[in-house]
């Protein structure tokens, strides 16, 4: 069991990591507050200090997030699969699973965190400086109430297929992750919505007269429209699963065996 | 310790080691010669669990070397030909990597960084390729692991470094250590490199001791060419000249003459050897 992991092996490789990395995951936080300081500016020096809302502000802030946990592990690790590069880390005597357990945590857990805290203390400081243009705190309890675990789990969904990205290919890493996830999505509605126009033509038919407003998977699973369809309530089951847990685990597990397999 | 049987491996279709058996010990620095192409690099890769064989067995130290077991990692050292240093400080680098081998000897870095002249106080990235190289070989043999694989490490270094490195090898090898260095400049590294390898396409033509070889071969300089010989060659005033050795005596092995002799008569050198 020590082979596989040791606690201690495993905190001295965070450590280690952390003290190597803190650089870039810095610059990362450091250009995204950038960002939020140029929007301020704009607002300045442009449209003669218009007052940005907080819910405005935390939507961005959010979309900033989301960018940065898509593209840290581009950043951080983009070297583990790379013939030259790659040996140092691949060679460090830890085992593959504290390796992949350390560069997890700083990737899906550090990372958003440093990010969060320079994006919350940049507005802070603006709001403060200029309550005029910046009224009020973006994060505030009324915005971070809108959050749903839902989607912070779908963020975290798509940032695991991207790490995954990250260690299949080796060049281009960015690009080919952006198109295989168009693609795998792609292909998946195209099989869906062949199977549901072929097999379950009927029921269809039959929903024709149907109307229901849907904003995401669970609107439609929980939509009384699918009760009266069990075949299509299947579908949907298919979709939810595909999307919440086969994509996520297949994105985990194969970024494991990846760096277990990977050749030099 | 160190043992590979009837290993094969291929890049695709491309088949570049083909049925190789090596028995390695403890205590000895192994010279490991052979034309561009024939595998050494991607023994040497093996052998640290860079890359999987596709059938054979690699045993190191009782480990699977593809299984990069913390165990294993920890024994082992791979100095690839051109090491790419991270963009932070030398002894940055040594302090945060060393605390993951058990006998690691900080002290022993320091003092091998001082006597190939690097600054650890340097960023890799702003060192030469050459002093990079010197900064891991010094970091590679403070770690005291018990395999040390280096894969051209004379190449990018000048002059006096390449005496330094001689030195400095020589000192660092322990009777519980086996060093393995993969090499064309044979002349860097000859008088520290005992036994020697040489690695053919599909063959390990010679693992033999210096000793063994010069019980066996005699080598010798002629005013004019032998055609007795196994192999001679012109040099400056002569030929140096290799021959079976069949007065028992001893001569110095001139390594880069054997293995042009090896090359030239593959098999009848391979048999005599073996004997």
């Amino acid at each position: 069991m020590k082979d596989n992991f040791s606690f201690k092996r495993y905190q001295m490789l965070l450590t280690k990591e952390l003290k190597e990395r803190s650089s870039i995951i810095l610059k990362l936080a450091g250009i995204m507050s950038l960002v939020i300081f140029g929007i301020w500016l704009t607002s300045i020096l442009i449209t003669g200090g218009k007052e940005i809302s907080p819910l405005f502000r935390f939507g961005m802030m959010s979309t900033l997030l989301v960018v940065a946990m898509i593209i840290a592990p581009f950043n951080l690790y983009k070297s583990y699969n790379h013939p030259k590069k790659g040996i140092d880390f691949a060679l460090l005597p830890a085992s593959v699973c504290e390796k992949y357990l350390s560069m997890l945590t700083i990737v899906v857990i550090i990372t958003p965190l440093v990010i969060i805290l320079s994006l919350v203390l940049t507005d802070i400081f603006l709001s403060l400086i200029t309550p005029s243009v910046f009224p009020g705190f973006a994060f505030n309890a009324n915005n971070l109430g809108k959050i749903d675990i839902s989607s912070i789990y779908e963020i975290f969904i798509l940032q695991w297929g991207f790490i995954f990205g990250n260690f299949l290919f080796k060049k281009s890493k960015v690009t080919k992750s952006i198109f295989t996830a168009i693609g795998i999505y792609l292909v998946l509605g195209l099989i869906l919505a062949s199977t549901v126009k072929v097999v379950y033509a009927e029921e269809i038919n039959q929903m024709a007269s149907f109307s229901v407003q849907i904003n995401s998977l669970d609107d439609l699973l929980n939509s009384p429209v699918l009760e009266k369809v069990p075949a299509m309530r299947l579908v949907m089951y298919s979709i939810y699963a595909i999307t919440y847990f086969i994509i996520p685990v297949g994105s985990l597990s194969g970024t494991f065996l990846k760096m277990k397999n990977q050749q030099y | 310790m160190f043992k590979i049987e009837n290993l094969n491996f291929s890049y695709s279709k491309h088949e570049v080691l083909k049925d190789i058996n090596l028995n390695l010990e403890c205590g000895k620095i192994y010279g490991l010669l052979g034309q561009n192409g024939v595998g050494k690099t991607t023994l040497l890769k093996i052998m640290s669990g860079l890359l999987k064989p596709k059938s054979g067995a690699c045993t190191i130290l009782g480990y699977n070397p593809f299984k990069r077991e913390p165990g294993f990692l920890q024994e082992l050292f791979f100095i690839p030909e051109d090491f790419v240093g991270p963009d932070i400080e030398v002894n940055k680098y040594a302090a945060l990597r060393g605390a993951f081998y058990p006998n690691y000897d900080g002290f022993k870095f320091s003092k091998l960084l001082t006597d190939f002249e690097v600054d650890g106080r340097s960023k890799f990235t702003k060192l030469s390729f050459g002093q990079q190289k010197k900064a891991i070989i010094a970091f590679a043999l403070a770690t005291n692991t018990k395999l040390v694989l280096m894969d051209e490490p004379s190449n990018g270094l000048d002059i006096p470094s390449k005496s330094q490195l001689r030195r400095i090898i020589s000192q660092a090898a322990t009777d519980e250590s086996c060093i393995i260095i993969s090499t064309h400049q044979v002349r860097d590294l000859e008088n520290l490199i005992d036994p020697i390898i040489i690695l053919d396409t599909n063959d390990v033509l010679v693992n033999a001791s210096i000793e063994e070889i010069s019980s066996k071969l005699k080598f010798e300089f002629r005013d004019t060419p032998d055609k007795e010989a196994l192999y001679s060659e012109p040099t400056l005033g002569g030929y140096l000249t290799v021959y079976r050795n069949e007065s028992g005596i001893e001569s110095k092995v001139n390594i880069e003459t054997l293995f042009n002799a090896v090359l030239i008569n593959k098999k009848t050198i391979k048999q005599i050897l073996n004997k």
